[in-house]
């Protein structure tokens, strides 16, 4: 479209400058700050790099740096996950408004009362004394149900039927799947063998996930995060194989769920009530996390709700009729149509996600290893004597952390542009 | 008689088909709901009665009137100068509100419709902004307010929340207002229309749901802020929103709760308002359109 | 349509503009007769509408007709001081939890001496612990008008002259009475050191505790200024006498680590234990949680008992409470400074809630503290002659320390360990941290040790 040369500059102007001014001007002088120490102070003095250094030497950073993966994982697939699986549910009922009201309600209020909302459903009482919690009621009136002799009985039987038929289908889908490797190795067609042993070792790894649960790894970081590793692996992988091997993988899957489901009720059925928010290293955190989820599906799901919406009909009807079941036309027709919207909300999520403060910050402002970057900048900003150099460094990092994800997304406009 | 039958059992099917749907559905909101509901149920219940019972011991007798009051409400909605505080969040958030859709309107027209050289990365830098946590700000700014001398006014907060807000207003516009059919701008340009003709009479219109949604998105972030208020107006209770009125009220010690739900309760009235009144916006997913690919 | 929509645009233009014009929106200091001072304020909640009573008491009774504007900021405190400083506007005055960061803005040149502006009789008045506290390189700069006492046992009364226990009068017949209310069956102690943000700070001032009554005040200063580094084997034991006490708590270390420090206290009267150790605030909470109990009859208090250190001598005590500065020179901010030290304002302050204590000396303790129904607050009483009687008087050593540890890894140190993580392994990390967030003190700086 033809324009004087100036005239995109008028329209631009206000944005720019307000964005130089209050984005672009600070982030440089943060920057400034972090080689320097002291720098707002008489006795500031050049220091390079070290800040960096200093930043990656602390025991306390390294954890805000390993909550924030975990923060990363859990909340982006949780919240785009359930927010998907709203979308395409929600569709088809008619007290859809009404349903996507409750659901959104919660990013409405602050995340101070979210935080307190949470805080109230954490919490604790000791033993002896009623507790307030909804979660830690929950448990006792499960405890009290467990600890009746009928369901005593029927958890036991249950947890000795299920775990045998968990053994059994584990030990067939494990023979499926080796047995399909070894043919398509003979068929020559390596990759595809590879690709089933893999498989194969992911349902090894699956069985370790299972025992793991029961087992308390030592203590001592690096131990817990191999062990998370494990667990993350072993429950990809039962994941994985439950789709996949579609004979023994779903019955495998349900009867382990099944069985450790029941043996946990009958361990626990000492249950006490928790302080949810001292469990770490990964109790504490999660329980966090759930409030995050909490409130933000709603976003993701109005948003890829009307991604969907866009679909058009014909394809669904079409796949439908060529007699695919739902799952097929979820995977193979409904999520590659909205790749590009799936693409665009994880990685506002994950932007969202990695600059997570609030709730930290009322909940437990990093207590009990819960500490997460954009919290612990904070803190070492306005610790005393103040760490300005060291602080800026974190949030230094912090943003090329982002950096990533913002290109991913910029990258999709290059394309748009060139269409243009 | 076999017709009939027929269609009971397809019905039959239908419904059962049906129940796993629902029950999903259903379990999902109900998930939702239970923590807000016990808040509410909370906020309402005597600090004694707090301490010793869950709040769903209240459904046991869910007509006895006596184990629920409103002296928390009370407490602390007439105890703390709060309608100043009302009036002083209407005070920041409008126009913190108005004035950065206005500008990112300006600014995302210009990206979507208009050629000039460096569009594309200026367009990627001023998305990228959206990585700046708004902590490191709040030194390198309040020096510059300070000098200005615009610290300790709204009008200074207005800016600062302008300035946070810009980028993710600009990207979202964008997206929409370029996503706007192309032919719309080429008849209007052969008509003889200008830009701003075009901008004022075409664009402004037809994005109004989007921007309705938007402007509902950054109220309801503006109204929920505490710190960015505290840091460039400061804690006088002359000039305190809300929010920090309320997060005052809250004892540093122990867990008051029957004080600290009523005092959500009251910080959450205006946004659940404002949602609810105008929800309509979000839940057809306007917004989503913006999001587009 | 277009009216409509023009129709639209001229109602958020006037609003807009209302709203501009609309009083308030301009700056937040309001221009009056008198002088007006900004105080910034941590105080929260009930703390906060006590504080500013005693405000508006003086700004009633100002010659000048001085007003004060309290900003609260709450836990956001440290974050808002040190961004005005740094962006060159400060309030006039403010309280420091911490007189560590009390000492760090001092050092730096952003407090005000305020010697020249106290007068000589609310001079003489303030206690001289207090007025050593608020002195830096010889210069005073801030004053303690309210504090309260932290080395108190709290009982139950019933329980122990229903079995005959003794009130232990050393650290040794503590622990021995320890040993023998376990041994009847009742857990002893009740601890609970959770407080979300701020969790394990109960731990904390137990140590602190311990260790003016094992070691001395010398080892305490030296500890504290990180003289002593934290690998050190007597900071080692103050950690295990914790961890014993805290064996002995009812629910053991698992409930002492969940339970909330204002929620530890209810055991006392349900049974469940029968001393608790906590500093004179915990009485607002026990009467508000448990009201149906009477101080002195239900429950009563006794001073932690001397230790080995203090070879017969009284025991020592362990204070908190809050320092009030000043950015400027204002004298408004003299006025206000002379007000808050003298004997009437404080006497307000104590009587708008139970457990604080006044520091002015002129104040008869006997006299001053008195319950909501007008009986006298022996308890409190007690408490104020304890802590103005006291041959070793030494503040919360916490909020001496940097807050990096004080309020950082000295915390978070007291709930690894609980958790039953290794202790050398924990007096590393933080002896670590100290060493990065210390500028001074012998032990600081990579002087390397040996086991971690």
């Amino acid at each position: 479209m033809k324009v004087r040369g100036y005239v995109p500059w008028l329209y631009l102007a206000p944005a720019l400058f307000i964005l130089g001014v209050f984005l672009v001007y600070p982030t440089v002088e943060t920057f400034i700050v972090s080689l320097y120490k002291n720098y707002y102070r008489p006795d500031r003095v050049f220091v390079g790099l070290a800040n960096y250094l200093d930043a990656f030497d602390d025991r306390g950073m390294l954890i805000a740096f390993r909550n924030n993966f975990v923060w990363l994982v859990v909340m982006t697939s949780a919240t785009v996950g359930l927010g998907l699986l709203l979308a395409v549910l929600l569709d088809r009922v008619r007290y859809e408004a009404l349903a996507k009201s409750v659901i959104f309600m919660p990013m409405a209020i602050s995340f101070t009362a979210a935080s307190i909302i949470w805080r109230f459903v954490y919490a604790y009482r000791p033993p002896s004394r009623p507790q307030i919690g909804l979660l830690n009621g929950l448990l006792m009136g499960l405890k009290d149900w467990a600890n009746t002799p009928a369901v005593q009985a029927a958890l036991t039987l249950g947890a000795g039927i299920f775990g045998v038929l968990a053994a059994l289908f584990w030990g067939l889908a494990l023979a499926r799947v080796v047995a399909e490797a070894v043919r398509r190795w003979r068929d020559e067609r390596h990759l595809e063998g590879l690709a089933r042993v893999g498989l194969a070792g992911f349902l090894l790894l699956g069985l370790f996930y299972a025992i793991g649960i029961a087992a308390r790894p030592p203590t001592g970081s690096l131990w817990e995060f191999l062990w998370f590793l494990l667990a993350v692996g072993g429950a990809g992988g039962l994941l994985i194989v439950g789709a996949q091997d579609r004979r023994w993988g779903p019955l495998f899957l349900g009867s382990l769920l099944l069985a450790l489901g029941a043996r946990f009720v009958l361990d626990q059925a000492d249950f006490q009530p928790q302080a949810w928010l001292t469990l770490r290293p990964w109790v504490n955190n999660l329980a966090l996390i759930v409030a995050g989820i909490w409130v933000w599906t709603g976003f993701c799901m109005v948003v890829l709700s009307a991604a969907y919406k866009g679909i058009p009909s014909e394809m669904l009807e079409a796949a439908r009729i060529d007699g695919a079941n739902e799952w097929q036309v979820f995977w193979h027709v409904t999520v590659p149509f909205m790749k590009s919207t799936l693409a665009a909300i994880t990685t506002t999520i994950i932007i969202f996600v990695l600059k997570t403060f609030d709730i930290v910050y009322v909940m437990t402002n990093g207590a009990f290893d819960t500490e997460v970057l954009a919290n612990y900048m904070i803190r070492t900003l306005y610790s005393f004597p103040p760490r300005y150099g060291k602080a800026s460094a974190v949030a230094i990092v912090l943003m090329l952390l982002i950096v990533p994800f913002i290109v991913i997304n910029l990258r999709r406009f290059r394309a748009q542009e060139a269409v243009r | 008689m076999r017709m009939r039958r027929r269609m009971w059992t397809r019905t039959l099917r239908r419904a059962l088909a049906a129940i796993p749907l629902h029950g999903v559905i259903v379990t999902l909101c109900v998930l939702w709901l239970t923590p807000t509901v016990g808040l509410f149920i909370t906020s309402f219940r005597p600090r004694s009665a707090i301490s010793d019972s869950g709040w769903w011991t209240v459904f046991l007798h869910p007509f006895e009137m006596t184990q629920f009051t409103l002296e928390n409400y009370r407490q602390v909605l007439f105890e703390n100068d709060i309608w100043i505080s009302f009036l002083n969040s209407l005070k920041i958030t409008v126009p913190s509100t108005i004035l950065p859709i206005l500008i990112a309107a300006f600014a995302a027209y210009a990206f979507a419709w208009m050629r000039f050289r460096g569009r594309t990365l200026l367009l990627m830098v001023v998305i990228g902004l959206i990585v700046v946590p708004l902590q490191i700000t709040f030194i390198p700014l309040l020096r510059l307010f300070v000098n200005l001398g615009i610290n300790g006014t709204f009008f200074g907060l207005w800016l600062a929340h302008t300035g946070y807000g810009l980028p993710l207003l600009v990207y979202m516009l964008r997206n929409f207002i370029g996503g706007l059919p192309r032919e719309l701008f080429e008849s209007a340009a052969i008509d003889g229309a200008s830009h701003w003709t075009m901008f004022v009479r075409l664009v402004l219109p037809l994005s109004v749901p989007v921007i309705a949604s938007l402007a509902i998105f950054q109220f309801l972030w503006v109204w929920n802020d505490l710190i960015v208020a505290l840091i460039f107006v400061g804690g006088a209770a002359q000039t305190s929103p809300i929010t920090l009125t309320i997060a005052n009220l809250i004892g540093s010690h122990g867990e008051d709760w029957q004080l600290l739900t009523s005092a959500a309760f009251v910080s959450m009235v205006v946004p659940l308002i404002v949602f609810f009144s105008l929800q309509r916006y979000f839940v057809r997913g306007i917004l989503a359109g913006s999001l587009k690919g | 349509m277009q009216t409509k929509r023009s129709g639209l645009l001229l109602a958020v233009l006037a609003v807009l503009g209302a709203l501009l014009v609309l009083p308030g929106s301009g700056t937040a200091t309001a221009i009056l007769q008198g002088e007006t001072i900004t105080f910034v304020t941590s105080f929260e909640g009930d703390e906060l509408a006590d504080f500013k009573r005693v405000v508006r008491a003086f700004e009633d009774q100002s010659p000048s007709g001085t007003k004060v504007i309290v900003e609260a900021v709450g836990r956001n405190l440290p974050q808002i001081l040190q961004t005005r400083v740094a962006a060159g506007n400060p309030p006039d005055m403010t309280n420091f939890p911490q007189p560590g960061a009390m000492v760090e803005f001092a050092r730096s040149g952003a407090l005000v001496p305020i010697d020249e502006m106290l007068s000589r009789t609310v001079l003489s008045q303030q206690p001289k612990g207090f007025l050593d506290l608020g002195t830096v390189d010889g210069r005073l700069y801030a004053i303690t008008p309210i504090a309260s006492l932290k080395s108190l046992v709290w009982y139950h009364k019933p329980t122990f002259e229903e079995r005959g226990y003794p009130i232990p009068q050393t650290y040794e017949e503590l622990k021995a009475l320890t040993e023998r209310i376990a041994a009847d069956g009742i857990s002893p102690w009740c601890i609970g050191v959770e407080s979300g943000a701020a969790s394990g700070w109960p731990g904390t001032d137990w140590m602190e505790d311990i260790a003016l009554r094992l070691y001395g005040p010398e080892f305490y200063d030296a500890w504290v200024a990180h003289d002593i580094p934290w690998t050190d084997p007597r900071v080692k034991t103050l950690f295990e006498e914790f961890l014993y006490f805290a064996d002995n708590a009812f629910g053991g270390r698992t409930n002492v680590l969940a339970t909330n420090f204002g929620d530890s206290p209810n055991g006392l009267f349900d049974g469940s234990c029968v001393m608790h150790r906590q500093a004179t605030f915990i009485r607002d909470f026990i009467q508000r949680q448990n009201p149906d109990t009477v101080a002195g009859v239900d429950y009563d208090v006794f001073t932690f008992p001397s230790g080995p250190a203090q070879d017969g001598g009284p025991p020592p005590a362990l204070g908190g409470g809050d320092l009030f500065a000043a950015f400027s020179a204002k004298p408004g901010v003299a006025e206000f400074l002379n007000y808050i030290g003298s004997a009437e304002a404080q006497r307000l302050w104590i009587l708008l809630n139970p457990g604080r204590i006044a520091t002015n000396t002129t104040l008869d303790p006997d006299v001053v503290y008195v319950n909501a129904d007008g009986t006298p607050d022996t308890i409190t009483a007690n408490a104020a002659k304890t802590l103005t009687n006291a041959e070793v008087f030494r503040f919360d050593g916490s909020d001496l320390m940097p807050s990096a540890v004080g309020a950082g890894t000295f915390w978070t140190a007291v709930l690894d360990a609980l958790s039953g993580k290794d202790l050398d392994q924990i007096l590393c990390e933080v002896e670590a941290s100290a060493d990065e967030a210390y500028t001074s003190g012998a032990a600081t700086g990579p002087v390397g040790n040996e086991n971690c």
